[in-house]
């Protein structure tokens, strides 16, 4: 299948960098946006997953995340910044389906929840011990630990993708780390 | 086997966790992300077509009821009877047809009032304080401590408006609302002496438009005229010390119970600098360390009590809370800033040896980190 579907989008090819691929994208070049899909795509889907927990909306979210990229791409100032930007995006509109789902949670208590899995079995039980306790945790709380601490955002990028201040993005973090030691029985933050 | 103790051993695992997302996957979306977005100018279009249709629409009935003579002769109304006007403040409008006189002004509380650059306006109610944490284009977001605070939002789209007290969020468009916040966390301090163990209490009342109140565990939407509970948290570590007010009188440790919880203990700290009563801050954040060392709140407290250290002039007292902050985990959320502070407060008590340790160790630790200009110029200064 993938190798039947070689010839339309060569996911893997090396291509300009994301200012070049900004810059022609801008100009109407479809093939550049499809480079720039293949090149982020993967990336925005594994912060969205690590974000939600689970692959339910995973597709949605990427989709929508590279339709309004693609209708704002006008308006981004650093090109260089592509990931970020993109991220950022995706991050939001995470946030938003999140609210979405503790609107419902009565369905989501019905159904049943899935955690993102290690590959590993011996690895397994830390990860999934410690996915169900940030589960426990607020999303907004939650979410800026996540990109912090598993993604390694810096925290400035934290805030922004978060649509807060540096301050409270820190004192979130905080919070998260007190809240998941209490739950895990860790000595320090 | 302890699954997490603090380390990053479970945060790597999770990290490397495959994601489910596949060539096929990868390609799947893509077709929907193209055909959405050929979609888009088609859909932009008919949404456009709607919204000058209703703009005519809007149009003929407005024209039609402002034409002159137009509503008499439709609906024949009769001659309205003389209407008794009052007004307060605004003189009377020429040629109104109105006999206006100005009413005796009315004794009222003038409360502070906050105005933003869209036109939003929050009055400061109760000893209410507001901060201004993000204001941009899109975005404005208010931390209220304490008090009773009516905000007047200008509608506006575009831009996503949220106020946070004690915890609580609540979001709005454009609509009218006041939140009043009590309780220990919230810096309406009872001054007793006696520790607020409540949580606070957040109360949204609506007046116009719509609000969503969100505490973290559930999401509420308000329309006008509900008003909503709700119970809020303790406050973060980035509360604003109020350093101009003179502190009040120490209150007896009387009523205090024997061996307060840390909870406890940090809401009487959260009251106390809300207050500006920073030894009575001091004194709990102390307690928290020194009876409740094993306790992951203890790490935060460190942080907070620098902060109350250096606030009150105690400079040493302050770098050696941020050293034992960034010693408790020199890998945790707080701390770059305690390094960064630790070494500021270092210098601040004449201790250049080692306020140039701690700089140093920050650059080295924190390349391009966000206080790396301000490391800089210390070492500069302590050249």
């Amino acid at each position: 299948m993938v190798a039947a579907l070689a010839h339309v989008l060569p996911l893997n090819r090396v291509a300009d960098d994301d200012e070049v691929l900004v810059g022609r994208v801008l100009r109407g070049d479809a093939l550049a946006f499809r480079d720039l899909y293949g090149r982020h795509s993967r990336y925005v889907a594994g912060v969205v997953y690590r974000l939600m927990g689970d692959d339910a909306e995973l597709e949605d979210i990427v989709q929508d995340a590279f339709v309004r990229a693609a209708e704002r791409l006008p308006t981004l100032r650093e090109p260089a910044q592509l990931r970020a930007w993109l991220v950022t995006i995706a991050v939001r509109l995470t946030q938003s389906r999140l609210l979405r789902r503790r609107r419902r949670s009565w369905i989501r208590q019905q159904l049943g929840r899935a955690a993102p899995r290690a590959s590993d079995p011996k690895d397994r039980a830390p990860a999934d011990e410690l996915y169900s306790a940030l589960d426990q945790v607020p999303d907004r709380l939650r979410v800026p630990w996540i990109l912090h601490r598993v993604e390694g955002f810096r925290l400035e990028d934290v805030a922004a993708s978060c649509n807060v201040s540096l301050a409270t993005v820190k004192r979130r973090i905080a919070e998260a780390q007190t809240r998941l030691d209490r739950r895990l029985g860790g000595a320090t933050p | 086997m302890k699954p997490y103790a603090g380390d990053d051993d479970a945060v790597q695992r999770l990290a490397a966790a495959p994601v489910p997302w596949d060539e096929v996957r990868q390609r799947r979306v893509l077709g929907r992300v193209e055909a959405a977005m050929q979609a888009r100018p088609a859909a932009r279009r008919r949404e456009r077509w709607l919204w000058a249709s209703m703009a005519v629409a809007a149009a003929i009935v407005l024209g039609w009821v402002l034409w002159p003579g137009s509503v008499e002769e439709a609906l024949d109304v009769p001659e309205l009877a003389s209407v008794d006007v009052e007004m307060v403040g605004e003189p009377a409008i020429a040629g109104s047809g109105a006999d206006v006189e100005a009413s005796p002004s009315i004794p009222f509380v003038a409360w502070p009032e906050l105005r933003l650059p869209d036109r939003s306006r929050a009055q400061l109610r109760h000893g209410a304080r507001v901060d201004v944490d993000v204001q941009r284009e899109d975005l404005v977001r208010l931390v209220q401590h304490g008090g009773e605070v009516r905000y007047e939002v200008t509608p506006d789209r575009a831009r996503a408006f949220v106020v946070e007290a004690a915890g609580v969020e609540v979001r709005v468009v454009g609509t009218i609302f006041t939140i009043s916040s009590s309780g220990s966390s919230s810096g309406s301090s009872s001054g007793s002496g006696a520790l607020a163990v409540e949580p606070p209490r957040v109360t949204v009342e609506v007046e116009r438009g719509l609000v969503e109140v969100d505490n973290g565990q559930r999401v509420a939407e308000l329309g006008p005229g509900d008003r909503l509970s709700v119970e809020g948290q303790a406050a973060g570590e980035d509360e604003v010390v109020v350093l101009d007010e003179p502190a009040p009188l120490p209150t007896p440790r009387t009523a205090r119970p024997a061996t307060p919880g840390v909870e406890a203990l940090l809401a009487d700290a959260d009251a106390a600098r809300a207050s500006g009563n920073l030894r009575r801050a001091a004194a709990a954040l102390y307690e928290v360390v020194r009876r409740h060392s094993d306790d992951p709140r203890a790490y935060g407290a460190y942080f907070q009590l620098g902060k109350v250290e250096r606030a009150r002039g105690h400079h040493v007292a302050a770098a050696v809370a941020f050293v034992r902050c960034w010693n408790r985990s020199p890998r945790g959320p707080l701390a770059e800033d305690a390094r960064a502070e630790a070494a500021v407060a270092w210098h601040a008590a004449g201790r250049d040896a080692d306020a140039r340790t701690a700089a140093e160790g920050y650059l080295a630790r924190h390349p391009g980190g966000t206080h790396e200009a301000r490391m800089r110029s210390l070492l500069a200064e302590l050249k």
